[in-house]
């Protein structure tokens, strides 16, 4: 009874694993791609120390919200830079789904705002 | 092939550390399955330190691979030198269980190898659907192996206050690994965290089966073998890349040491010294690992303390200490001088918590949970807790079992982490509901393998049982 209990729920997970498999989807996993929306803004940027972060995806617990996710997405396809998530840093980070939140970012005292492609933008905060 | 390397160095470094503590070469030749996995564990918990070492002195970089080596090689020497000056008797041949009839054996085998390459498989397609692992394997483990591989001389950045929410204060032996593997491959390939979590998930299904080969037979560890692979969370989570299922391979091994230090007597001593070695690698594994420490400590205390049967208890403990020392160290200073003290559990203030451990709900609803979660945690199609609760009704309980005071022991410390992490739940400062079902189901896998383990050490070993019958 214990042997058959453990082979029904080991050939369970097998058969799901396998059927669940797509080999066209390897590499086109949610960080892989994330990392990849990344690359251009992650050569404009320092190797080290902080940057902001600014997006429309914004929630007020980040634990509690999935949305938030891409912020924790970006900390780790930027790392080992720090990205803090605030506009107060001399160069911020934008990811944005939206063109009328691009607009409004770039009226918070961003200036030299650089378009990167796929709703990721540098700005760097004027005073700073 | 630098990855592999690395792993092997790891290993090596672990078997030479074995073999020193233990004195002899005799129990790998005796035992030689229940050896390389205690040594693979031990390895890959000092090579993870060994780099944090090397990183407050210098900083994470490939110089360390020079230091790895030369310290195998001076590991080999001082073991070369112990071997051939001190001369120990060999371990007492202790019946290794009782032996299986040849067609259940058989059978047993067939069963037990279908699993292994049907888990293999699993583990491989899952990996290869999250080759970064799980939410928090990138959210926090990869992310500080990350600052340690990527940072340089700024690898410390990965500790700034603005990376509160990935818990900086987590310790730092599944990063510390994953970042060493980086350092010999020359690059953050994400082969190096999918090898580690495929290591630590076999070494723990190696460790139950052969450290049960030895304290109960073959039989026994083979359908705990199958049983821990039957139980599809565990290879689910094990793929994630995440820290539980090396703590849970460091609890394990605590216990299984334990109980090895009772039943193979000779060097009784240097079992205990490896105890505490691995003790001490679940503190720096996870934060839980404080918790079990604690609690092993204290339930071996509670049965070894005042009997008179119990020979040379001082000199065990003080081995433990020698071993759990170094660990310690590492671990404090981590603790005290970069981790930030931020866990909302112990910051939360004195009347919230007092205010929590009055509300009754608060108990009744982690009850709930828990029970709700043993029977379902492991993913099963038929709850295997069930299965096993039958299964210990059928087969009885031995008339005599053997190394009675470390079960009762290694009972005693799961029993007391459990009543921890009930606790930790009422006293949660987090949405309890959110917490309960984030968390408890990882937490329970944690100590799965080892519930696996005290179980089969407590059940008639199924030969016995047939024999008890017909005569």
């Amino acid at each position: 009874m214990v042997v058959f209990s453990a082979l029904l729920s080991n050939f369970k997970l097998v058969f799901e694993t396998a059927t669940a498999f797509d080999a066209e989807r390897l590499g086109k996993d949610r960080i892989t791609l994330h990392a990849s929306r990344l690359e251009r803004v992650k050569k404009a940027l320092p190797r080290h120390g902080t940057v902001g972060y600014i997006s429309d995806l914004k929630a007020d617990d980040i634990r509690f919200d999935p949305g938030f996710g891409e912020y924790y997405l970006t900390q780790y396809a930027l790392a080992p830079l720090v990205v803090a998530y605030s506009s107060d840093q001399p160069l911020v980070v934008g990811n944005f789904r939206g063109a009328a939140s691009v607009a409004s970012a770039t009226l918070r005292n961003m200036v030299d705002t650089k378009d990167f492609g796929n709703g990721i933008l540098l700005f760097h905060r004027e005073g700073k | 092939m630098t990855l592999l390397f690395s792993l092997l160095l790891a290993a090596g470094i672990g078997l030479v550390v074995f073999c020193l503590l233990r004195g002899d070469l005799h129990t790998i030749r005796f035992y030689p399955w229940l050896c390389f996995w205690l040594s693979l564990g031990l390895g890959l918990g000092i090579t993870s330190g060994g780099l944090f070492v090397w990183s407050i002195l210098f900083h994470p970089s490939a110089g360390y691979i020079l230091a790895e080596l030369g310290l195998l090689a001076a590991l080999a020497v001082a073991l070369l030198y112990r071997v051939t000056t001190k001369t120990l008797a060999a371990p007492s041949q202790t019946q290794p269980g009782h032996a299986s009839g040849w067609g259940s054996s058989a059978l047993l085998h067939a069963f037990f190898y279908g699993l292994l390459i049907s888990s293999l498989v699993s583990f491989t397609f899952l990996s290869a659907a999250k080759p970064h692992g799980g939410w928090d394997a990138w959210a926090i483990w990869n992310l500080r192996a990350r600052f340690l591989f990527l940072g340089g001389e700024r690898w410390l950045d990965g500790f700034s206050g603005a990376l509160g929410w990935s818990h900086p204060d987590y310790p730092l032996l599944l990063p510390g690994l994953v970042a060493r593997a980086w350092i010999y491959a020359g690059q953050n390939t994400v082969i190096a965290p999918t090898l580690i979590g495929m290591l630590f998930t076999f070494a723990t299904l190696g460790l139950l089966v052969s450290s049960l080969g030895v304290l109960r037979g073959k039989s026994q560890g083979l359908i705990a073998g199958i049983v821990l692979m039957g139980t599809p969370f565990f290879l689910e989570h094990g793929a994630s890349q995440q820290a539980d299922i090396p703590l849970g391979f460091y609890i394990l091994a605590t216990l299984v040491l334990v109980c090895l230090a009772e039943h193979l007597p000779a060097g009784k001593n240097s079992w205990m010294a490896l105890a505490g070695v691995t003790a001490g690698f679940t503190a720096w594994t996870k934060n839980e690992g404080l918790l079990f420490l604690t609690s092993v400590i204290a339930a071996r205390l509670a049965v070894t303390v005042g009997r008179k049967e119990h020979r040379g208890g001082p000199s065990q403990w003080l081995f433990f200490t020698l071993g759990l020392l170094p660990i310690v160290a590492i671990f404090s200073y981590f603790k005290l001088r970069l981790a930030p003290f931020n866990d909302p559990l112990l910051t939360q203030g004195w009347q919230p918590a007092i205010g929590k451990l009055g509300d009754l709900s608060r108990y009744l609803q982690v009850w709930k949970a828990l029970l709700w979660e043993l029977g379902s945690f492991g993913n099963w199609i038929i709850p295997l807790p069930l299965v096993l609760a039958c299964y210990a009704l059928v087969m009885g309980k031995p008339s005599q079992i053997k190394g009675r005071q470390e079960v009762g022991a290694a009972v005693g410390a799961l029993f007391l982490v459990l009543v921890g992490y009930f606790l930790v739940y009422v006293l949660t400062p987090d949405n309890l509901d959110w917490h309960l079902k984030t968390s408890l189901a990882r937490l329970l896998l944690q100590l799965w393998p080892s519930f696996i383990f005290v179980f089969f050490l407590l059940v008639n070993p199924v030969e016995p049982a047939i024999a008890d019958r017909a005569s």
